[in-house]
């Protein structure tokens, strides 16, 4: 049994809804009354990928919050991949969805220099009547700016959620196997993962990141 | 600076046992090691194959620092003179660091802790301070009020305007339909001399938390002095510069957070809870006349243990802004990664190989210590165990440069000379970092307590799902913590020693020296 290791990021404004969506996706409950998230949050999903092999995921939600970027860029190290979430009922986190991009590639990229594998969020699409973005403007921005694809979804609702991750997995292991020959190391099999420093497999690869 | 035996030391270590190991036993252990002041640090077992049996260790421990009960009503009133006044404010924060407060005196307490009233005050001369609080916090508001009103398209709604916000109504208004919506009507109709440019000319006690005082109020002699008392406040609100955008700004942060403030606790809990517009004026007012330092997110977590304990909104500002004007360095960047490195500077002196493990796996900075520092160990906790965790560290009672630090290192010092024979020497207190707060030792206690896991923890992901299931208990890590500053105390004077005797054995340094006796 092969055990391969993903680290997703998930960034955007404040009160998008990325702690819900990681609640969602990784236990499945939904409550309104989350806290805001200082610093970062973690959360830990193993999928079973096939008989032959498990993924580990781990998700870091990151706090939206201006004041302490410095303290919150350094979990963009070694992302595999990122998911950029706004909230389609304010305006105004559509539109900071390209400086978190921008930010992400500025900071990071993939262990060959490939850009970070980002999908574009349209979160609170139940929400119609307050819905201030249409389609046509999230397909502009998403191929202007290289996002990967983007989707609505309504984490309340539960709309779309295993849909965009299991794309955003796809991805992960198509350029997964496409560095396989960059990095012999990327892969860890259960009974090897308990190592460490120079050894390789233990450290965290596939992406090489400067933050 | 570390060497390889280190590395490989516990590499090799980490086989299947420990990992059975760690999976069984508690995670609150104690782990027994010469706390050392030369280099033998670097001796010691990285994992100590062996581990001390855990409760005696704990147990010698809860000997050593007899925490007490939270502090009761009559112990309290012992405290007061005939007048009102606190007789001693060292024993009151003596009282509060040990046990915390019993939460039916915490209001009072918590004024004298976080300087709503000076502690030498009488119970007469409070009343005054409240009043003038009550009426300048109410002239503060009204000055932001109006210019949110004049700086607003002609015809805005109160919503639009800023004067309120959407979660202060039972009935979401939605958008659009703000004008016809009757409690907006209602607003408009109390704000009217707000819009027309004329100040709202009572001062609603009521709504502020103060019933007793809107009685009060009637009586012609308590009318004419608080309408002087409106004139000079308003004279001083009037000098300060209100900057609308940057207030607008911070609004729709403030907005944001503020319906996501605790509640889960009843107290929060519910729709169109009048605590979320207290809330939300009270932050308002502090970034109004705050503006360099704005609103960051954690603001509203502190305020929301401030207006639990206090009730009334104008009290509840008052020590909310005297305690931002303190912690304000926190909330700013820089000032909250020079504490955490305070942390890191601590943890290097008293655990260099846990340090050196966190560095490798990618953790050296620390940063996660943010929230447990930004907000007092706050979410680490209940609710009510927060509270006591927050007025336990702004009781300050133990600090490096409090009566009590002095006095432990002064106990070592005479202690060092006796093993020495007494040779005269110059020691001093002078390699302490004085800037080593209490809730420091206790983000270094929380790591060394949980070395062991952090040992076994072999990437950044690790430790953060292992961080994210640590669930600490209030008093014994205060009792660590507490058990760290003194052995810092002590390894503080055995350094400042060290640096004098270069060569031979002295008696004392070679036992591993027992807690007992920094406590006499």
């Amino acid at each position: 049994m092969t055990e391969v290791l993903f680290k997703v990021i998930i960034i955007g404004d404040p009160t998008v809804g990325k702690t819900s969506f990681v609640q969602k996706y990784v236990n499945d409950s939904f409550r309104r009354d989350y806290k805001m998230t200082i610093g970062v949050d973690f959360a830990l999903k193993v999928i079973k990928w096939s008989e032959k092999c498990n993924i580990k995921l781990q998700l870091w939600d990151i706090a939206g919050q201006e004041r302490f970027t410095s303290m919150t860029r350094v979990y963009y190290k070694d992302a595999h991949a990122c998911l950029v979430m706004f909230d389609l009922t304010q305006k105004g986190t559509f539109q900071n969805s390209v400086k978190w991009k921008k930010d992400l590639d500025q900071k990071c990229t993939l262990m060959d220099g490939s850009p970070v594998p980002c999908l574009l969020l349209a979160n609170k699409c139940d929400d119609i009547e307050r819905r201030e973005v249409t389609q046509d403007e999230i397909e502009d921005m998403c191929k202007e700016h290289d996002f990967l694809g983007w989707s609505e979804t309504s984490v309340k609702d539960g709309i779309m959620i295993e849909e965009s991750m299991g794309f955003l997995i796809e991805e992960m292991m198509a350029k997964h196997a496409e560095l396989e020959g960059f990095s012999e190391s990327f892969q860890t099999n259960t009974s090897s993962a308990l190592k460490l420093g120079k050894e390789e497999g233990g450290k965290p690869s596939g992406s090489n990141c400067q933050c | 600076m570390e060497s390889d035996s280190i590395e490989s030391g516990y590499v090799g270590d980490l086989d299947a046992d420990n990992e059975e190991e760690r999976n069984t036993k508690p995670m609150t252990h104690i782990v027994q090691r010469p706390c050392s002041h030369d280099g033998s640090f670097e001796q010691v077992d990285i994992i100590p194959s062996k581990l001390p049996p855990a409760g005696i260790e704990l147990n010698t421990d809860v000997l050593l620092t007899s925490r007490t009960d939270p502090l009761t009503r009559s112990q309290f009133q012992a405290m007061l003179d005939p007048d009102g006044r606190l007789i001693s404010e060292h024993a009151l924060r003596k009282a509060v660091f040990l046990g915390g407060v019993s939460p039916d005196i915490r209001k009072e307490v918590w004024s004298f802790l976080f300087g709503l009233y000076p502690c030498n005050s009488t119970t007469r001369e409070r009343e005054a301070i409240l009043i003038d609080n009550i009426v300048h916090y109410h002239e503060m508001k009204t000055r932001w009020k109006t210019m949110l009103v004049v700086n607003s398209v002609p015809g805005s709604t109160p919503i639009e305007q800023g004067l309120y916000a959407r979660y202060q109504f039972a009935e979401d208004p939605g958008p659009g339909c703000d004008r016809d919506n009757e409690a907006e009507r209602k607003l408009k109709e109390r704000l009217a001399p707000l819009v027309t440019g004329k100040r709202a000319d009572q001062i609603d006690f009521e709504s502020l938390g103060h019933t007793d005082l809107q009685r009060q109020y009637s009586s012609s002699e308590m009318r004419q002095r608080i309408d002087f008392m409106r004139l000079q406040a308003q004279v001083q609100v009037n000098r300060e510069r209100v900057d609308v955008l940057k207030l607008r700004s911070n609004m729709r942060v403030i907005d944001k957070d503020v319906p996501r403030t605790d509640r889960d606790q009843e107290y929060f809990r519910g729709k169109a809870n009048p605590r979320l517009g207290q809330m939300r004026e009270i932050l308002l007012t502090f970034v109004a006349y705050h503006d360099q330092v704005g609103y960051a997110q954690g603001m509203n977590d502190i305020l929301s243990r401030f207006l639990y304990v206090m009730g009334s909104e104008a009290e509840t500002y008052w020590c909310f802004k005297t305690y931002m004007e303190k912690i304000r360095n926190d909330f700013m960047e820089e000032g909250l990664t020079r504490k955490i490195d305070l942390v890191r500077m601590l943890l290097k002196e008293m655990d260099p190989a846990l340090l050196k493990h966190l560095e490798l796996i990618d953790l050296g900075n620390l940063f996660f210590c943010h929230r447990w520092l930004l907000l007092g160990f706050k979410r680490e906790f209940s609710y009510q165990d927060s509270l006591r965790c927050f007025e336990i560290l702004s009781s300050h009672h133990l600090e490096l440069s409090s009566l009590e630090a002095e006095r432990a290192v002064m106990r070592e010092e005479r202690r060092e000379f006796e093993n020495t024979g007494g040779d005269t020497r110059t020691v001093g207190s002078s390699t302490t970092q004085k800037d080593y707060t209490f809730e420091v030792f206790m983000c270094a206690t929380v790591l060394t307590e949980c070395r062991d896991d952090f040992f076994l923890c072999l990437d950044c992901g690790q430790a953060f799902s292992y961080l994210n299931s640590l669930k600490f208990d209030l008093d014994s890590l205060l009792t660590k913590s507490e058990r760290m500053f003194f052995v810092y105390c002590k390894k503080t004077v055995c350094d400042s020693f060290q640096i004098v005797d270069t060569k031979e054995d002295v008696p004392s340094k070679q036992q591993p020296w027992s807690l007992a006796s920094i406590f006499r």
